[in-house]
């Protein structure tokens, strides 16, 4: 096992020892701030930070080009945003948030670490090696680890019938989707343009994984225009959210494997 | 008047539009698009094969059922946003133009996006070292090296073209460096690195031994015969073998940024080559001639592969007006969100 794998591992562990020391803290203290776990998750963070940094070093280029170094740098992003927001004290904090989407890094630990995705730090295809590569997918990851605390607060909107609860669920959900959307649109949108127009002299060609991604886009463009214009405090952006979500999952899984397209590496 | 101007700046109007589309290009996704009629009847029961061909679903991103909607989307943006300015340039303490900022880059976006779709050109050209190509301002692009430089697992890792651009006779651009992700911008033409090919080219040597190299499709003049080398004799064909230099098809040719695939090169030629020489005084003959045989004053050493560049030239005039609204959209987000911080939403 290479040192890079190693330090994966641990900070994988980490994060299956945050969940369940947040659900142990949840069945005993109820949603009262446990002082550990966003420790563990800086910590976790720190790790898959330092195996981002020794795999860049043996690649020779920022280690953001596959699908094993997305779905870590994923884990990582979601890790400081649950940090950042267990450290803020403008909104209420719910452990309940911590731990669905420490659930969720871990998932996506899960899958990095599956047989079926290559683990081999190799330096990548002259396609890939873009500055604004990197600036796309880290800024695309970002939002998406804050669409993942969206889709937490979002789902226990909808689970909860407390009313209180419910406006504290929909103004983190509200939180975190306006923070999210702002790196999704600079990642996703524009400094994925960029880079097309770079590589491939089209700025835009309606690639599967563009074409969801603007879709993405568009449902939490929808998700913003129903909450602030219209100010629906209800059902409606709490779903939304969860449909803007799903559909971060397809453009990231299900267009690389169902809908081939200039992002299939990756 | 009132009520239409409602109507079009209502955001019940843009969520519509916004679903609409949404909805569009999630099912031209998973629809095939530009296929052959036929294709669809195969694919598809008839009737959902007669709504995608005859709604021109079969190109929906260029069809008038995804640019009317993405114009009536236009208008109702581009009023929201006058609207909203006005009104935030009347109201009293501090303005929040973060909204303003994000919709006039989406108007600007949607203009650029249809000047680049209307305007967009491009070509491509091969080139061996040494071969030159006249670009429509009247300059003269040379490429002056070519090198294809592979990881140890074989995967690509480079592809450079080292370029020269003259115009009446001066030098403009001096040994300009063109690799993927490092286009070369010029006279306004971006030009990339696109492709590689190993064109097959001939070796002769004169009376002396020095080396002559005929790419193939070049004919050149040594004393007083022209040759002209046609091809590679191919083992399968009797004629004409491969296609002219830097057409489609014309050696193995691969695109950078997919991954490597086996290029056969000139392997599995007979070795022979076959051309044409015309003596100044005599009648042009087509011959196949094989390694160490005399061909007029020259003898054949054999078919070598020589590296060629694939060079593609894109005129998008939307583009700057595209980059600025990236731009506008990224700033008007941030700056939307931090107001809102501000405010303590």
């Amino acid at each position: 096992m290479s040192f890079a794998s190693f330090i994966a591992t641990v900070a994988f562990m980490l994060l299956v020892v945050t969940a369940i020391v947040q659900v142990v803290w949840l069945l005993k203290h109820g949603n009262k701030a446990d002082p550990y776990t966003h420790w563990l998750l800086l910590a976790a963070a720190v790790l898959l930070s330092a195996e981002m940094v020794a795999r860049s070093i043996e690649i020779g280029f920022f280690a953001l080009t596959n699908m094993y170094e997305s779905l870590a740098f994923y884990a990582l992003a979601i890790a400081l945003v649950v940090f950042g927001y267990r450290m803020q004290k403008r909104l209420a904090y719910n452990t309940g948030v911590a731990f669905g989407s420490t659930m969720i890094a871990i998932i996506l630990m899960m899958i990095a670490s599956s047989p079926l995705i290559p683990k081999d730090a190799l330096p990548p295809i002259p396609a890939l090696r873009s500055n604004w590569l990197i600036l796309h997918v880290s800024f695309t990851f970002i939002g998406e680890a804050f669409f993942v605390v969206g889709l937490i607060t979002a789902i226990l909107f909808l689970a909860t019938k407390d009313e209180k609860r419910r406006l504290d669920f929909d103004r983190l959900t509200y939180t975190a989707i306006g923070i999210g959307y702002v790196f999704f649109t600079a990642g996703a949108l524009a400094f994925g343009a960029i880079w097309a127009e770079q590589a491939w002299g089209r700025w835009w060609s309606w690639d599967p994984k563009e074409t969801w991604a603007l879709v993405t886009w568009l449902v939490y463009t929808v998700y913003l225009h129903v909450r602030l214009i219209m100010k629906r405090k209800d059902s409606l952006p709490a779903i939304i959210s969860v449909a803007g979500f799903a559909c971060t999952v397809f453009t990231f899984f299900g267009v690389n494997y169902l809908l081939p397209g200039l992002h299939s590496y990756g | 008047m009132n009520k239409f101007l409602d109507r079009l700046t209502s955001i019940r109007l843009a969520i519509w539009l916004i679903s609409y589309l949404l909805v569009g290009s999630i099912l031209a996704t998973l629809i095939p698009q530009g296929l052959p009629d036929v294709d669809y009847y195969e694919i598809y029961p008839k009737l959902v094969a007669q709504l995608v061909v005859q709604t021109g679903f079969k190109g929906f991103f260029g069809s008038i059922i995804f640019i009317i909607p993405v114009l009536a989307f236009f208008s109702n943006l581009a009023a929201c946003t006058v609207k909203r300015f006005i009104r935030e340039l009347k109201k009293r303490g501090t303005h929040h133009h973060g909204p303003d900022i994000l919709h006039i880059g989406l108007i600007l976006l949607v203009v650029g996006g249809l000047w680049s779709y209307s305007g967009h050109q491009e070509g491509s050209v091969t080139l061996a070292p040494g071969d030159s190509v006249n670009l429509p301002d009247g300059s003269v692009m040379s490429l002056v090296d070519f090198t294809f430089e592979r990881y140890e697992d074989g995967r690509p890792s480079d592809w450079t073209s080292i370029i020269d651009v003259k115009k009446d006779g001066k030098t403009t651009v001096d040994k300009a460096v063109v690799r993927v992700n490092k286009p070369l911008r010029y006279a306004g033409l971006t030009f990339y690195q696109s492709s590689f090919s190993e064109l097959p080219s001939l070796a002769l040597a004169d009376k002396d031994g020095r080396e002559v190299i005929l790419a193939q499709g070049e004919e050149r003049v040594f004393g007083s015969t022209s040759y002209f080398f046609m091809a590679p004799e191919s083992p399968t064909t009797s004629g004409m073998a491969g296609a002219p230099a830097g057409m489609p098809g014309s050696s193995a040719a691969g695109m950078p940024g997919a991954p490597a695939t086996a290029q056969p090169g000139v392997a599995g030629q007979s070795g022979r080559a076959i051309l044409r020489i015309t003596p100044a005084m005599g009648e042009a003959q087509t011959l196949r001639a094989a390694p160490g045989e005399q061909v007029g004053d020259l003898t054949v050493i054999g078919i070598k592969a020589q590296l060629a560049t694939g060079i593609q030239a894109v005129d998008d005039p939307g583009y700057p007006l595209v980059f600025v609204a990236f731009l506008l959209i990224a700033l008007g987000t941030a700056v939307t969100f931090i107001q809102k911080i501000k405010e303590g939403v």
